[in-house]
């Protein structure tokens, strides 16, 4: 999630300006490692890519589309709307829909700050094996899970297409308490 | 490994931890003492897989994607004794398990090893198999009446859901005799359970079934774990039967773990209820403070908080508070200092 938010925010890059046309970005920490592709199209419109996993037993992918509205010179918010999937094993298994809305608010400078706040609404699909006089079933139950996820984070270009990154991701995922965690990002963009 | 993993719950905000202080637990204006007298241990691996997830998602995230190193560090009897300490508690028993169908084996000699690891602190409560009853009762009774020769073994636990036996069945009479000849108190889990393999029948789950064993062995106290809750529905249950056995016999307790906790009762009304009509019942000498953890790292010290806010909410004095948390253990298990 973090990594997402983390992702997607990075490929919303403070160079945004005038925004790269492709953008891959990767990071790494605890616990989550992911990867981002974005696409950039006409007036503010871009589409994201993502891939991440934390500690290799949780895995999220999901396609996003964003929109960025440049409130001020150096002050830019992004909004942002994706679908994909979760898979979870083994200790808690989970899978399912994921449907993900994403706010991202930055600062343009050297060292760029930035806030992102996600709001994940997973639909959990569970096999249920059930026992009856007329005999073994299986039956496919679905359980809500509301993920909110805050990160804050800072960005610096150190080349005209390299830049990193730094955040630290709080939250809840699957409505259980999240241990805060920190992730060191590379963006690298198509100029 | 899981000295580091733990060293992350510093992270964690203090409502999972709950807000005891460090020696005591702190009621109004006054610092009470506490013994939790239902703690697990056990190995990770021995534990079905269902009840494994059940135990992992109360793990915060992301130690819940890995929760066997941390589960097995917290059932430990340091980890069981770090909890202890994080809920200012000063004591607490630990429960031999024989629940193969449901929450998995914790042996006798297990619990055993923890209290000779902790004997300042630990307690123990035997159990024994009850599966190959037909023949196995007299070995099965041996193996009890030996456990029972530890000095830091001070009681029995059974859970009929669990090992799948009614509460009205004469056959298992023969566990209560003994328990009544070694004067070591019974501890039996009551009301429907929320763990896969336990049976939820009123004849395994609601004590009213075991009125005639009660009456039969009067030698023998009764602690009735978990007050007839119903964890299925998180309902009452079977409350108003444990009261009126109560009521009926002096060899009725009660032990209210897990009733009580964030899931499943997370504003506190059912715990405040369970406790108020205790007290209209005229019954708090009668009750006994249990936790059922340590479950997560912090549970102990947040039921006790929980505990300790459902008993200003239903009007406890801090004398009657003190009775649960610590003196009507010691007097109904003869450990009186
Ligand atoms: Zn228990």
């Amino acid at each position: 999630m973090i990594t997402c938010a983390l992702l997607a925010a990075t490929l919303s890059a403070p160079q945004a300006i005038s925004p790269a046309p492709v953008s891959v970005h990767v990071a790494a920490g605890f616990p989550w490692t992911g990867i981002a592709v974005e696409k950039s199209f006409a007036s503010n419109f871009s589409a994201t890519l993502e891939a991440e996993t934390a500690l290799g037993r949780r895995w999220e992918s999901r396609l996003q589309l964003n929109k960025d509205w440049p409130i001020r010179t150096s002050w830019r918010l992004r909004s942002g709307l994706g679908t994909g999937w979760v898979y979870q094993s083994p200790s808690v298994p989970r899978q399912g829909v994921q449907v993900v809305a994403r706010v991202e608010a930055s600062y343009q400078s050297t060292y760029s700050p930035f806030v992102t706040l996600d709001y994940r609404y997973l639909i959990g699909l569970r096999e249920l094996a059930i026992q009856s006089a007329t005999g073994d079933r299986t039956e496919w139950v679905t359980n809500p899970y509301v993920s909110i996820l805050g990160q804050v984070g800072v960005r610096r270009a150190i080349s005209s297409s390299l830049e990193l990154d730094l955040r630290m991701i709080f939250g809840e995922i699957d409505e259980v308490f999240a241990i805060p965690g920190a992730l060191l990002g590379l963006r690298w963009s198509q100029r | 490994m899981i000295r580091i993993t733990l060293a992350f719950f510093g992270l964690i905000p203090m409502p999972l931890l709950g807000c005891s202080s460090p020696s005591g637990i702190v009621y109004g204006d006054q610092v009470l003492a506490g013994i939790d007298m239902h703690l697990h241990t056990g190995e990770w691996d021995k534990i079905p897989p269902s009840t494994q997830n059940y135990l992992a998602e109360r793990f915060p995230f992301p130690l819940n994607l890995n929760p066997e190193p941390l589960a097995e560090d917290t059932l430990s009897a340091q980890g069981v004794v770090d909890q202890l300490d994080n809920a200012g508690l000063e004591k607490g028993v630990v429960f031999a398990v024989y629940a193969p169908h449901s929450v998995g084996i914790a042996t006798n000699a297990e619990v055993m090893e923890l209290l000779d690891a902790k004997p300042d602190r630990l307690w123990g409560l035997a159990s024994l198999r009850v599966d190959q009853w037909n023949t196995e009762a007299e070995n099965q009774l041996n193996n009890l009446r030996e456990a029972l020769n530890h000095p830091r073994m001070i009681g029995i636990k059974l859970a009929h859901a669990h090992m799948h036996i009614r509460f009205d069945d004469p056959q298992y009479d023969s566990i209560y005799a003994l328990a009544g000849e070694l004067e070591k108190p019974v501890y039996l889990h009551t009301g429907p359970s929320p763990f896969n393999g336990t049976l939820a029948d009123p004849p395994y789950t609601n004590p009213i079934y075991l009125e005639e064993s009660i009456k039969r062995f009067p030698q023998t106290t009764f602690i009735l774990g978990h007050m007839g809750f119903d964890f299925l529905n998180k309902a009452e249950g079977n409350l108003e039967e444990c009261l009126a056995l109560g009521k009926r016999y002096p060899n009725v307790f009660f032990e209210p773990s897990a009733l009580g906790s964030g899931a499943s009762d997370p504003d506190g009304t059912l715990y405040t209820k369970v406790l108020r009509r205790t007290k209209e019942e005229g019954l708090i000498d009668r009750m006994i403070y249990g936790s059922d953890g340590p479950q997560f790292p912090g549970f102990l010290a947040d039921y006790a908080t929980r505990t300790r806010d459902a008993m200003k909410a239903a009007e406890y004095t801090a004398d009657e508070a003190q009775a649960v948390f610590k003196t009507n253990f010691e007097r109904v298990f003869g450990l009186n200092p």
